[in-house]
């Protein structure tokens, strides 16, 4: 540190040497004139016994400052006045990488975001997506992945794998807060969403079991992070308060913490509506308790030490006495033979889900990465491309080297010259 | 060491301490003047030389070097090591005479 202070005091210490050994050499010349040597005489002397100026003062630098950070900071002076020189060849070069860094982060900062991010969960590795695979003999509506609300909470009950399993489905609901109202992204969970995540309120309290047992009885609702910031004010005293969710009241019971997005990396949600109340707030539907509409997403969280294989393998035999079950079930749909065998051969596939469900993931999963190693090329263009102007102008530079090298300067110390340059 | 014990008696500036070094050892340690002043750059640097501009004895300006705390400590335990390493060969001489 030291050091590198003396270089921005240099000019002080050098006049500062300059004249500790100037005096030096007139009293060393006062004193042998003393001794009775002549005018020249004394002076020739007194350089002698001193050795040359410019050696003491180069080993004096050495002492202020290490003579590789020395040649370093000489170094770099060198590169920004050549680079300076030649502008047209440090724009290129600097264009060139800036377009290359530039392009490569912000695709990796979007793969990062969509591949890469864990849940802010607890242990998000333990999180998987269960999915039906083959007929379940149901109509639904949404996107991907999805079974009937009361599948869901039959998973629920096979503790021996599962710590627990939630469900959730996204919806556009109508909003109004105060007179206007306008279009919102909300999300349908099982009353144990957030004790399965692991997620808890910044503010209040997040649902819970309890607020999803009895249809249209629990009208509570919880509002992300995000909503309640850009949309309330960040209000302290929302809790309790009551909005319209298409034209039924709810009551407001917390704000989820601040890093928790929904567990969908596509779609945020506003707010959070125990699945109980469906019903009222998705207009027209009535198929809470029907085991054959689909139209959740089923996640659960393993027990610890429970492996994905082992509990997709011992999940099969419940699997399929519940398939036989359900085609006892009054109200199950007279259907082909064919069809019913397809029901029967039915199973279920777990799929770890440490970033949650994410229909934007599954859609851009192969063409983000075929981006990324776009940009990743991209990015090897253009230090080839610099690379290529560096060499050229090396090659330019072969008389200027080689006169240095002529004049003593050794191949390490020119090797750090260019070095220095390319930093 | 040298260099520190000479400060030690009193503030001198480098043409000073080169005298004295010639003066005390009786030319025995030929000090090169140009090695001298690097070391007490150095010295300095270290902490262990205060250095300021001052008059001098023929009226003219010249930098002092003067010992600081750290640089007496330092001193005092180089002394230590120089008369641990004299006493162990001053011993060893005379084992070998003696035998």
């Amino acid at each position: 540190m030291r050091q590198l202070a003396n270089w921005f005091r240099r000019k002080k210490l050098e006049s500062g040497l300059d004249r500790e050994l100037r005096y030096h050499l007139d009293r060393r010349i006062m004193d042998l004139e003393r001794a009775g040597l002549s005018a020249g005489g004394a002076r020739r002397q007194a350089r002698l016994e001193l050795g040359g100026v410019a050696q003491i003062q180069e080993d004096v630098r050495d002492v202020w400052l290490a003579r590789w950070l020395r040649d370093f900071v000489y170094d770099l002076r060198f590169s920004v006045r050549s680079f300076r020189r030649t502008p047209a060849f440090t724009i290129t070069s600097v264009l060139s990488l800036m377009l290359g860094i530039g392009a490569t982060s912000a695709i990796y900062s979007l793969v990062d975001q969509v591949l890469l991010h864990a849940l802010p969960a607890r242990q998000p590795e333990r999180l998987v997506l269960i999915d039906w695979k083959g007929d379940q003999v149901a109509s639904g509506f949404g996107s991907w992945n999805l079974m009937s609300y009361p599948i869901c909470r039959d998973l629920d009950q096979q503790k021996q794998f599962f710590e627990g399993v939630f469900c959730r489905a996204l919806t556009t609901i109508n909003l109004s807060t105060g007179g206007d109202s306008r279009a919102a992204t909300a999300e349908i969970v099982s009353g144990n969403y957030f004790s399965v995540l692991g997620v808890g309120p910044a503010l209040g309290q997040v649902l819970t079991n309890d607020d999803d047992r009895r249809p249209n009885a629990n009208p509570v609702t919880v509002l992300s992070n995000d909503f309640w910031k850009a949309q309330l004010g960040g209000a302290t005293d929302v809790v309790g308060r009551n909005m319209l969710v298409n034209r039924h009241r709810l009551t407001i019971i917390g704000v989820a913490a601040s890093t928790f997005r929904g567990i969908d990396v596509g779609e945020v949600p506003s707010l959070w509506i125990p699945a109980s109340m469906s019903t009222e707030v998705i207009p027209g539907f009535n198929g809470l308790h029907d085991r054959r509409t689909r139209w959740m997403q089923v996640l659960g969280r393993l027990r610890d030490g429970m492996t994905l294989q082992r509990a997709q393998a011992g999940l099969q035999p419940w699997f399929k006495a519940m398939l036989h079950e359900d085609m006892r079930r009054a109200g199950f749909p007279v259907i082909t033979p064919e069809r019913r065998q397809r029901f029967l051969n039915s199973s279920l596939v777990l799929t770890a889900a440490p970033q949650g469900h994410s229909t934007l993931r599954r859609r851009l999963l192969e063409p983000l990465w075929v981006l990324f190693a776009a940009t990743v090329v991209l990015l090897g263009l253009a230090c080839l491309n610099v690379s290529g102007l560096f060499l050229a102008r090396g090659s330019a530079r072969d008389r200027e080297i080689g006169t240095r090298l002529a004049l003593g300067a050794s191949r390490g110390r020119l090797g750090r010259q260019l070095l220095a340059t390319a930093c | 060491m040298l260099i520190l014990h000479i400060v030690s008696l009193q503030p001198a500036h480098g043409y000073g301490i080169a005298q004295r070094l010639d003066q005390i050892s009786r030319s025995v340690v030929q000090v090169n003047q140009g090695s001298l002043y690097p070391a007490l750059h150095r010295l300095e640097q270290k902490g262990w030389l205060r250095a300021e501009w001052k008059q001098s004895e023929t009226g003219r300006e010249a930098k002092f070097y003067a010992l600081t705390a750290s640089g007496r400590k330092q001193l005092a335990a180089e002394k230590d090591s120089w008369a641990r390493l004299a006493g162990a060969v001053q011993l060893i001489f005379s084992e070998g005479s003696g035998s």
